[in-house]
Protein backbone atom coordinates (compact mmCIF):
# COMPACT_ATOMS: atom_id res chain seq x y z
CA UNK A 1 0.00 0.00 0.00
CA UNK A 2 3.02 2.70 0.85
CA UNK A 3 4.68 1.30 -1.98
CA UNK A 4 1.82 1.87 -4.48
CA UNK A 5 1.60 5.22 -2.51
CA UNK A 6 5.06 6.14 -2.85
CA UNK A 7 5.27 5.07 -6.68
CA UNK A 8 2.57 7.04 -7.18
CA UNK A 9 4.16 9.76 -6.27
CA UNK A 10 7.21 9.03 -8.25
CA UNK A 11 5.71 9.22 -11.38
CA UNK A 12 4.81 12.81 -10.45
CA UNK A 13 8.27 13.90 -9.81
CA UNK A 14 10.12 13.18 -13.33
CA UNK A 15 11.75 16.48 -13.72
CA UNK A 16 13.64 16.25 -10.66
CA UNK A 17 17.05 14.59 -10.91
CA UNK A 18 16.88 10.65 -10.01
CA UNK A 19 19.33 10.76 -7.05
CA UNK A 20 17.42 13.33 -5.72
CA UNK A 21 14.36 12.47 -6.03
CA UNK A 22 15.38 8.63 -4.61
CA UNK A 23 16.76 10.20 -1.62
CA UNK A 24 13.54 11.86 -0.57
CA UNK A 25 11.23 9.05 -1.70
CA UNK A 26 13.86 6.75 0.91
CA UNK A 27 13.14 9.28 3.29
CA UNK A 28 9.52 9.43 3.32
CA UNK A 29 9.39 5.69 3.01
CA UNK A 30 11.21 5.43 5.95
CA UNK A 31 9.34 7.95 8.26
CA UNK A 32 5.70 6.01 6.99
CA UNK A 33 7.21 3.10 7.86
CA UNK A 34 8.62 3.37 10.98
CA UNK A 35 6.27 5.33 12.23
CA UNK A 36 3.77 2.50 11.72
CA UNK A 37 1.42 4.87 9.21
CA UNK A 38 -2.05 3.31 7.69
CA UNK A 39 -2.58 4.60 4.28
CA UNK A 40 -5.33 6.82 5.38
CA UNK A 41 -2.99 8.23 7.78
CA UNK A 42 -0.73 9.06 4.70
CA UNK A 43 -3.59 10.27 2.91
CA UNK A 44 -4.50 12.80 5.66
CA UNK A 45 -1.20 13.76 6.42
CA UNK A 46 0.42 14.47 3.24
CA UNK A 47 -2.74 14.39 0.57
CA UNK A 48 -2.80 12.37 -2.52
CA UNK A 49 0.35 11.65 -4.02
CA UNK A 50 -0.24 14.06 -6.75
CA UNK A 51 -0.45 17.11 -4.15
CA UNK A 52 2.29 15.50 -2.00
CA UNK A 53 4.44 15.47 -4.97
CA UNK A 54 3.82 18.95 -6.04
CA UNK A 55 4.49 20.06 -2.44
CA UNK A 56 7.97 18.35 -2.50
CA UNK A 57 9.09 19.87 -5.98
CA UNK A 58 8.07 23.13 -5.21
CA UNK A 59 10.25 22.88 -1.98
CA UNK A 60 12.90 21.91 -4.08
CA UNK A 61 12.76 24.07 -6.69
CA UNK A 62 12.50 26.49 -4.08
CA UNK A 63 15.98 24.38 -1.84
CA UNK A 64 17.87 24.40 -5.28
CA UNK A 65 17.27 28.02 -6.32
CA UNK A 66 18.95 29.62 -3.04
CA UNK A 67 21.56 27.09 -3.25
CA UNK A 68 22.28 27.99 -7.00
CA UNK A 69 25.55 29.72 -7.21
CA UNK A 70 27.63 30.93 -10.08
CA UNK A 71 28.46 27.29 -11.02
CA UNK A 72 24.69 26.47 -12.37
CA UNK A 73 24.41 28.36 -15.70
CA UNK A 74 21.87 31.04 -15.90
CA UNK A 75 19.61 29.47 -18.34
CA UNK A 76 19.65 26.26 -16.14
CA UNK A 77 19.18 28.84 -13.58
CA UNK A 78 15.84 30.77 -15.15
CA UNK A 79 14.19 27.55 -16.49
CA UNK A 80 13.85 26.31 -12.73
CA UNK A 81 12.82 29.47 -11.71
CA UNK A 82 10.45 29.81 -14.45
CA UNK A 83 8.97 26.14 -14.06
CA UNK A 84 8.87 27.01 -10.32
CA UNK A 85 6.31 30.16 -11.07
CA UNK A 86 4.45 27.53 -12.88
CA UNK A 87 4.21 25.22 -10.75
CA UNK A 88 2.62 27.47 -7.55
CA UNK A 89 0.58 28.78 -9.63
CA UNK A 90 -1.04 25.37 -10.58
CA UNK A 91 -0.50 24.46 -7.22
CA UNK A 92 -3.18 27.52 -6.06
CA UNK A 93 -5.46 26.74 -8.83
CA UNK A 94 -5.49 22.86 -7.32
CA UNK A 95 -5.24 23.76 -3.43
CA UNK A 96 -8.81 22.52 -2.30
CA UNK A 97 -8.14 24.09 1.28
CA UNK A 98 -8.14 27.77 1.92
CA UNK A 99 -10.26 28.87 -0.70
CA UNK A 100 -10.78 32.17 -0.18
CA UNK A 101 -6.99 32.75 0.61
CA UNK A 102 -6.74 30.91 -2.74
CA UNK A 103 -8.33 33.06 -4.63
CA UNK A 104 -7.09 36.43 -3.12
CA UNK A 105 -3.39 35.09 -3.47
CA UNK A 106 -4.28 33.74 -7.39
CA UNK A 107 -5.88 37.46 -7.72
CA UNK A 108 -2.46 39.01 -6.55
CA UNK A 109 -0.26 36.84 -8.07
CA UNK A 110 -1.63 37.02 -11.82
CA UNK A 111 -1.70 40.61 -11.32
CA UNK A 112 2.15 40.70 -10.44
CA UNK A 113 2.74 38.43 -13.26
CA UNK A 114 0.60 40.81 -15.64
CA UNK A 115 2.25 43.65 -14.11
CA UNK A 116 5.79 41.88 -14.80
CA UNK A 117 4.71 41.50 -18.08
CA UNK A 118 3.16 44.52 -19.11
CA UNK A 119 6.25 46.83 -17.90
CA UNK A 120 8.79 44.32 -19.72
CA UNK A 121 6.57 44.85 -22.78
CA UNK A 122 6.53 48.95 -22.51
CA UNK A 123 10.05 49.05 -21.93
CA UNK A 124 11.01 46.68 -24.59
CA UNK A 125 8.31 47.98 -27.03
CA UNK A 126 9.61 51.76 -26.03
CA UNK A 127 13.38 50.46 -27.18
CA UNK A 128 12.37 49.31 -30.28
CA UNK A 129 10.44 52.50 -31.26
CA UNK A 130 13.47 55.01 -29.87
CA UNK A 131 15.42 52.81 -31.87
CA UNK A 132 13.73 52.33 -35.34
CA UNK A 133 12.82 56.49 -34.85
CA UNK A 134 16.72 57.24 -34.56
CA UNK A 135 17.27 55.13 -37.59
CA UNK A 136 14.31 56.41 -39.89
CA UNK A 137 15.42 59.95 -38.48
CA UNK A 138 19.04 59.19 -39.77
CA UNK A 139 18.52 58.00 -42.58
CA UNK A 140 15.82 61.19 -43.53
CA UNK A 141 18.46 63.38 -42.45
CA UNK A 142 20.71 61.80 -45.07
CA UNK A 143 18.26 62.13 -47.96
CA UNK A 144 17.64 65.72 -46.68
CA UNK A 145 21.00 66.24 -46.72
CA UNK A 146 20.64 67.18 -50.83
CA UNK A 147 17.90 69.85 -50.12
CA UNK A 148 18.88 71.58 -47.04
CA UNK A 149 22.11 70.99 -44.99
CA UNK A 150 20.60 72.55 -41.97
CA UNK A 151 17.66 69.98 -41.92
CA UNK A 152 19.41 66.99 -43.01
CA UNK A 153 21.91 67.45 -40.21
CA UNK A 154 19.45 68.16 -37.71
CA UNK A 155 17.74 64.91 -38.50
CA UNK A 156 21.16 62.94 -38.51
CA UNK A 157 21.80 64.01 -35.15
CA UNK A 158 18.83 63.63 -34.09
CA UNK A 159 19.13 60.22 -35.29
CA UNK A 160 22.34 59.50 -34.04
CA UNK A 161 20.95 60.74 -30.07
CA UNK A 162 18.14 58.25 -30.64
CA UNK A 163 20.61 55.28 -31.05
CA UNK A 164 23.35 56.47 -28.69
CA UNK A 165 20.64 56.92 -26.15
CA UNK A 166 19.13 52.87 -26.33
CA UNK A 167 22.55 51.89 -26.81
CA UNK A 168 23.64 53.48 -23.60
CA UNK A 169 20.41 52.98 -22.02
CA UNK A 170 20.26 49.06 -23.19
CA UNK A 171 21.92 47.51 -20.40
CA UNK A 172 20.58 49.40 -17.28
CA UNK A 173 16.93 48.66 -18.84
CA UNK A 174 18.43 44.80 -19.26
CA UNK A 175 18.95 44.89 -15.14
CA UNK A 176 15.92 46.92 -14.43
CA UNK A 177 14.17 43.67 -16.60
CA UNK A 178 16.61 41.04 -14.47
CA UNK A 179 15.59 42.40 -10.92
CA UNK A 180 12.05 42.89 -11.96
CA UNK A 181 12.00 38.75 -12.63
CA UNK A 182 13.96 38.45 -8.81
CA UNK A 183 11.26 40.32 -7.18
CA UNK A 184 8.77 37.88 -8.71
CA UNK A 185 10.81 34.58 -8.10
CA UNK A 186 10.72 36.20 -4.72
CA UNK A 187 7.15 36.82 -4.37
CA UNK A 188 6.65 33.38 -5.62
CA UNK A 189 9.04 31.75 -3.26
CA UNK A 190 7.20 33.42 -0.50
CA UNK A 191 3.53 32.23 -2.05
CA UNK A 192 5.14 28.63 -2.25
CA UNK A 193 6.20 28.34 1.10
CA UNK A 194 3.64 29.99 3.29
CA UNK A 195 0.65 28.08 0.89
CA UNK A 196 1.73 25.01 -0.57
CA UNK A 197 5.07 23.74 0.80
CA UNK A 198 3.85 21.85 3.70
CA UNK A 199 7.43 23.13 5.05
CA UNK A 200 6.44 25.51 7.80
CA UNK A 201 8.35 25.37 11.16
CA UNK A 202 5.93 25.10 13.87
CA UNK A 203 6.42 26.23 17.58
CA UNK A 204 6.72 24.62 20.84
CA UNK A 205 3.96 24.15 22.71
CA UNK B 1 2.45 30.24 21.92
CA UNK B 2 4.47 30.12 19.03
CA UNK B 3 8.24 30.47 18.34
CA UNK B 4 9.79 29.80 15.07
CA UNK B 5 12.77 27.89 15.65
CA UNK B 6 15.82 29.62 13.75
CA UNK B 7 17.54 26.89 11.28
CA UNK B 8 20.77 27.64 12.56
CA UNK B 9 19.00 26.19 15.96
CA UNK B 10 17.59 23.15 14.19
CA UNK B 11 21.22 22.31 12.60
CA UNK B 12 22.43 22.67 15.74
CA UNK B 13 20.35 20.14 17.31
CA UNK B 14 20.20 17.32 14.76
CA UNK B 15 24.23 17.69 14.90
CA UNK B 16 23.80 17.11 18.51
CA UNK B 17 21.48 14.55 18.54
CA UNK B 18 23.73 12.60 16.44
CA UNK B 19 26.89 13.24 18.39
CA UNK B 20 25.34 10.88 20.82
CA UNK B 21 25.31 7.64 18.10
CA UNK B 22 24.66 7.42 14.36
CA UNK B 23 20.55 7.15 14.21
CA UNK B 24 18.12 6.81 11.43
CA UNK B 25 16.00 9.53 10.10
CA UNK B 26 12.31 8.39 12.52
CA UNK B 27 14.52 9.09 15.59
CA UNK B 28 15.75 12.01 13.93
CA UNK B 29 12.24 13.80 13.22
CA UNK B 30 10.61 11.85 16.10
CA UNK B 31 12.93 13.70 18.92
CA UNK B 32 12.75 17.57 16.95
CA UNK B 33 8.75 16.53 16.61
CA UNK B 34 8.53 16.55 20.00
CA UNK B 35 11.04 18.94 21.64
CA UNK B 36 10.64 22.01 19.09
CA UNK B 37 7.41 21.09 17.71
CA UNK B 38 8.99 20.65 14.00
CA UNK B 39 7.77 18.08 11.31
CA UNK B 40 9.63 15.82 9.11
CA UNK B 41 9.01 17.73 6.38
CA UNK B 42 11.00 20.50 7.88
CA UNK B 43 14.04 17.81 8.57
CA UNK B 44 14.56 16.51 5.19
CA UNK B 45 15.78 19.89 3.93
CA UNK B 46 17.89 20.30 7.39
CA UNK B 47 19.34 16.93 6.38
CA UNK B 48 19.56 16.90 3.03
CA UNK B 49 21.76 20.48 3.60
CA UNK B 50 24.00 19.38 6.69
CA UNK B 51 24.48 16.64 4.05
CA UNK B 52 25.48 18.55 1.20
CA UNK B 53 27.64 20.68 3.28
CA UNK B 54 29.83 18.20 4.47
CA UNK B 55 28.60 18.51 8.24
CA UNK B 56 27.54 14.22 8.03
CA UNK B 57 27.25 11.17 6.35
CA UNK B 58 24.74 8.43 5.53
CA UNK B 59 25.20 4.77 5.43
CA UNK B 60 22.40 2.26 4.88
CA UNK B 61 21.45 -0.74 7.17
CA UNK B 62 19.13 -3.74 6.71
CA UNK B 63 16.32 -3.80 8.66
CA UNK B 64 13.08 -6.40 8.36
CA UNK B 65 13.71 -6.57 4.84
CA UNK B 66 14.13 -3.01 3.72
CA UNK B 67 16.44 -0.03 4.38
CA UNK B 68 17.33 2.12 6.93
CA UNK B 69 19.52 5.19 6.55
CA UNK B 70 21.44 5.91 9.04
CA UNK B 71 23.09 9.69 9.99
CA UNK B 72 27.18 10.07 10.90
CA UNK B 73 28.40 13.00 11.84
CA UNK B 74 31.73 14.15 10.32
CA UNK B 75 35.03 16.00 12.19
CA UNK B 76 33.88 19.10 10.37
CA UNK B 77 30.25 18.46 11.67
CA UNK B 78 31.44 18.46 14.80
CA UNK B 79 33.22 21.84 14.97
CA UNK B 80 30.11 23.23 13.09
CA UNK B 81 28.50 21.79 16.22
CA UNK B 82 31.01 24.30 18.49
CA UNK B 83 30.66 27.28 16.42
CA UNK B 84 26.65 26.52 16.69
CA UNK B 85 26.70 26.34 20.17
CA UNK B 86 28.93 29.87 21.14
CA UNK B 87 26.57 31.73 18.66
CA UNK B 88 23.67 30.12 20.57
CA UNK B 89 24.65 31.16 24.29
CA UNK B 90 25.53 34.54 23.51
CA UNK B 91 22.19 34.73 21.40
CA UNK B 92 20.73 33.44 24.52
CA UNK B 93 22.12 35.72 26.83
CA UNK B 94 21.42 39.09 24.67
CA UNK B 95 17.43 37.71 24.58
CA UNK B 96 17.39 36.63 28.05
CA UNK B 97 19.05 40.27 28.93
CA UNK B 98 16.31 41.60 26.73
CA UNK B 99 13.65 39.50 28.35
CA UNK B 100 14.11 40.18 32.34
CA UNK B 101 14.87 43.70 31.56
CA UNK B 102 11.01 44.05 31.87
CA UNK B 103 10.71 42.88 35.50
CA UNK B 104 13.29 45.51 36.77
Amino acid sequence: MIKEYLDNVRSYLKDLPTDEREELLQFYEEQMLDAGYSIQDIEEKYGTPKQFARSLKIEYFIENDEVADDTVPRSTRTKNRMNLVWLVVLGLFASPFLIPIAIGVIGILISAIILFLGILFSIYVGIIGVLAGGLIAFVNGVILLWQSVATGVFYIGAGLLLTGAVIFFAPIVWRVTRWLFEMLVTFIKWVGNRYLSKNNVKGAH
Amino acid sequence: MNIQVPTTVLDGSVLAVLTKEDTYGYIITKSMQELLGVSESTMYPVLRRLKRDGYLETYDKPFEGRNRRYYHITDLGVSHLQEIVHSWASFREAVNSLLEERND
